[in-house]
């Protein structure tokens, strides 16, 4: 599998997949139709799903929008189906300090998950 | 415009203590530069960071809104690059010292019914209430009339401090006007 990246920009992601199974998702999400941004992406994750590697995603969002929160949620199901097949899964969801908001929604998502290792992690400053 | 009512719409402004105001055609690019300046201003002031952050994350859902539903469009139904009209007008209340974003469009006669139930059903509902519903909708097939998630509006009544504000007037001419407003 080759390893993808797509550059950030003001209204969608930087992201990193590499082959060894590492996912970094980071900066910030409100595209213009984030279907079309997240197919390539999901494509790319349906090779990941058919390898055999551990998986392991970093989330480092700064901001979404609601349309991204239905593709993280989408994410996260996913990768708890991976967890429930046997694949070992460790999700880090970053957040800022002092930020509720997208605490709380790493604890949202989190609740989804049963077979995968989740870890909620405060960046300071 | 006569530099009188020039005049008139800037004192107007001050008075409500707006910060920004925009009327006339959104596309992802307006919104991508006013987002900037809106970042750029809340980042000058001597407001919390979260502040800004969740003036910044309703005033993205009230355009994205705009840019999908509104009625007046410049072209038409598009997957991107879609331009639509509406008003937003963000300032800080100076009686009550909150934030607000607010927002007009048109919408059509057809949507006002679901538009109207769906607000309708937001206002009544409490802080646990709202969570509760945004966590069954994010769990949901999207809506078909729906372009996004359908959780736009269940965002901005998380994210806002007070119940939303809106009224839907008859225009005539197949369509309504919409004006909302909420708090931060």
């Amino acid at each position: 599998m080759e390893a993808m990246f797509v550059e950030g920009t003001e209204s969608t992601p930087e992201i990193r997949v590499e082959a060894s199974g590492t996912i970094s998702i980071s900066g910030e999400s409100f595209p213009e139709n984030v279907t079309a941004f997240y197919q390539p992406f999901f494509d790319k994750l349906a090779e990941l799903e058919a390898a055999e590697t551990p998986l392991h995603v970093d989330f480092r969002l700064i901001y979404f929008n609601s349309s991204s929160v239905k593709v993280l949620f989408n994410l996260f199901d996913r990768l708890e189906s991976l967890g429930a097949n046997g694949r070992q899964v460790t999700v880090n969801w970053h957040y800022q300090e002092d930020d509720d908001t997208i605490m709380e929604f790493g604890e949202e998502f989190s609740e989804e998950l049963e077979h995968v290792t989740f870890q909620l992690l405060e960046t300071k400053g | 415009m006569e530099f009188a009512k020039m005049n008139e719409l800037r004192n107007l402004a001050n008075q409500e203590g707006v910060i920004f105001f925009y009327n006339g055609y959104f596309s992802q690019k307006v919104l991508l530069a006013v987002g900037d300046t809106i970042k750029l201003k809340f980042q000058s002031e001597d407001e919390d960071r979260m502040t800004g952050k969740k003036v910044f994350s309703i005033f993205v859902e009230q355009v994205q809104n705009i840019i999908r539903y509104s009625n007046d469009t410049l072209t038409g139904d598009k997957e991107e690059g879609e331009m639509r009209a509406g008003m937003v007008v963000i300032g800080k209340e100076p009686a009550r010292k909150k934030y607000y974003v607010s927002c007009a469009n048109y919408v059509s006669d057809s949507a006002v019914a679901r538009l109207k139930n769906k607000l309708e059903e937001l206002q009544t509902m409490d802080r646990d209430a709202i969570k509760k519903a945004y966590r069954e909708k994010m769990r949901e097939e999207t809506e078909e009339e729906s372009k996004g998630a359908g959780l736009g509006f269940l965002e901005i009544a998380k994210t806002a401090s007070e119940p939303i504000e809106f009224i839907l007037q008859p225009e005539g001419g197949g369509k309504h006007l919409f004006l909302f407003k909420s708090y931060i």
